[in-house]
């Protein structure tokens, strides 16, 4: 296990009039390379749980262990944790500052202690693996990138840290549908190649049902349900009660059903939707 | 992290402080500063910090708040004590070294500190029990008063209500900042004090950056609604004074009252 989070709850503001439950109780085991979507309603608690991952938030109750260690063990410092956990948060490219691509990427590797060869190599790796050209881009000054190949730096800063698990709080929100496409496949690749643990924090359905293995379901500070993919995704009423829309070719193949057309809505990926519909048509043609 | 901030903050709270009409808070927090700075014996500063006090008491916001507001002058107000303990010239009240602590020095030190103490939780008291919205308005029916500054009345409570509207946004964004580069490794406690300077950098380059992105976004907003200044606009909320307000200026009358003549009895 590479995550074990143990009865975590969190309280904002504890003991004034803004006191606030955000996250209550919960608990769950994160393997080492997974792909877990996280999903809920705005409010559900998704942010504070994943600030709970490298120690940016102390837990009001409940342990939090990464790769084995405690995070909120006082004994181990700042930068160990920042070895194992990577967070991308939202609109990451808010937090470029230096003159350069290269410098910017660098800031966090640097901060880890790391000697300066290995540096460069991890800036080069990271910038290409977030899709740019690293010749062409490491001496540009980062406000003078597009939206998208900001994003793309920012979040290759936190890869060139090594981390062993990448959180990112919706990393494809903002970009155009083949920029969306685009990010989300080198995210992929990170997981399948490089091996690294992503949890993918989404408000998009489509995404989580077409990447990620696992979901987990948030909803006010509860982890309602923690599964496979096919498995929270085919109970479409469980989704709507804890506010969320199934993904848009499950919810086609919902209303193709309504009207009487035989297909299986337990699917929700959009080549599954369509083998569905095409396994009707062809049972209509051989009429 | 950020959450010490206070100043500028409004805690919403069901209290006569609260429902006090804005004109009369700011008058108040105006005159008691004015007399705080008259007040120069132990006399008038119990007058001033039981006022003060049944102030905070009596508008229902955690007397904490007030107090976490102090931390941010704390360093400045002990190193003035300190000056002010060692270079005011007059009778030897304590001797460690070289250095010579006098009674005048004591004396003046602890003035200052009640002084500035009391300034900054008056000031703190005003926003804490005052909304924004309200704050402005009442500013702006002061500064309509001042043949001077009647011209820029709207401007500059304008002004005012956009900056304070933006404290609270500004220090969610630099939060979000100092999060986002500690993920990074970023450390901003430990190391010289020029390290620390340092390490701060990586804050202020972003935040600026959005700052200025937030004031060209805002600028656009309020033009597009066709905001063009103060001129023939009316107010949904007349502000007006109730009988709470002429009980306060009643009870303000008399400790401010209190507070110069102590003065200036005292000292005769």
């Amino acid at each position: 296990m590479s995550i074990e989070v143990r009865d975590l709850t969190h309280i904002y503001a504890q003991g004034t009039v803004f006191e606030q439950m955000a996250i209550e109780d919960v608990s769950f085991d994160v393997g080492a390379i997974d792909f877990i979507g996280v999903i809920g309603p705005t409010g559900s608690g998704k942010s504070t749980l994943i600030q709970h991952l490298n120690r940016l938030l102390a837990p009001t109750k409940g342990t939090v262990i990464v790769n084995g260690i405690d995070v909120n063990s006082k004994s181990v410092p700042m930068r160990e944790i920042c070895k194992r956990v990577g967070i991308v948060f939202q609109y990451p490219e808010y937090q470029l500052f230096e003159e350069t691509v290269y410098k910017d990427v660098c800031f966090g590797p640097k901060n880890l202690g790391f000697d300066k060869e290995k540096i460069d190599f991890l800036a080069k790796e990271s910038i290409e693996l977030v899709g740019l050209d690293f010749e062409t881009v490491k001496d540009l000054s980062p406000f003078e990138l597009s939206g998208g190949q900001k994003r793309r730096v920012a979040i290759a800063g936190v890869l060139a840290m090594k981390p062993q698990i990448l959180v990112l709080d919706e990393p494809a929100s903002g970009l155009d549908p083949a920029g969306r496409a685009d990010l989300l496949d080198s995210i992929q690749k990170m997981n399948k190649e490089l091996g690294i643990c992503i949890i993918l924090v989404s408000h998009n359905m489509d995404d989580v049902a077409h990447y990620c293995d696992k979901v987990m379901v948030f909803s006010k500070g509860r982890l309602l349900r923690y599964g496979r993919t096919a498995e929270v995704f085919a109970d479409s009423d469980f989704l709507l009660s804890s506010g969320l829309a199934p993904p848009q070719s499950k919810q086609l193949l919902i209303e193709l059903k309504k009207r009487g057309i035989p297909v299986d809505d337990s699917v929700f990926s959009i080549e599954g939707a369509i083998d569905e519909i095409l396994k009707w048509h062809s049972s209509l043609a051989g009429k | 992290m950020l959450q010490d901030i206070t100043i500028g903050q409004y805690y919403p709270a069901d209290s006569p402080i609260h429902a006090l009409d804005p004109r009369t808070k700011l008058k108040a927090v105006f005159f008691f500063i004015f007399c705080l700075f008259w007040v120069n014996n132990i006399y008038g500063f119990i007058f001033a910090g039981v006022f003060l006090s049944s102030v905070v008491l009596s508008s229902k916001v955690p007397v904490g708040y007030v107090v976490k507001g102090l931390k941010p002058v704390l360093f400045v107000v002990s190193l003035t004590m300190l000056m002010s303990i060692l270079t005011i010239p007059g009778d030897e009240a304590f001797r460690i070294f070289v250095f010579k602590g006098t009674w005048q020095g004591l004396r003046q030190a602890g003035i200052m500190a009640a002084r500035i103490f009391m300034l900054i939780s008056s000031a703190s008291m005003l926003t804490l029990a005052t909304s924004t919205i309200d704050l402005t308005d009442g500013l702006e029916a002061l500064f309509l008063k001042i043949p001077l500054l009647k011209r820029f009345a709207h401007d500059m409570s304008m002004m005012m209500c956009i900056a304070l509207r933006f404290i609270p946004t500004l220090v969610d964004e630099t939060d979000r900042i100092m999060k986002a580069q500690m993920s990074r490794g970023a450390d901003f406690q430990s190391g010289s004090f020029a390290q620390r300077a340092k390490s701060f950098i990586p804050i202020l380059v972003p935040l600026f950056v959005s700052a200025f992105q937030r004031a060209y976004e805002l600028a656009m907003a309020m033009e597009s609604r066709c905001y063009t200044g103060g001129e023939g606009r009316t107010r949904m909320k007349l502000l007006e004074y109730t009988k709470l307000d002429y009980t306060a200026n009643v009870v303000m009358v008399i400790v401010f009252c209190s507070m110069v003549a102590s003065g200036v009895l005292v000292n005769r």
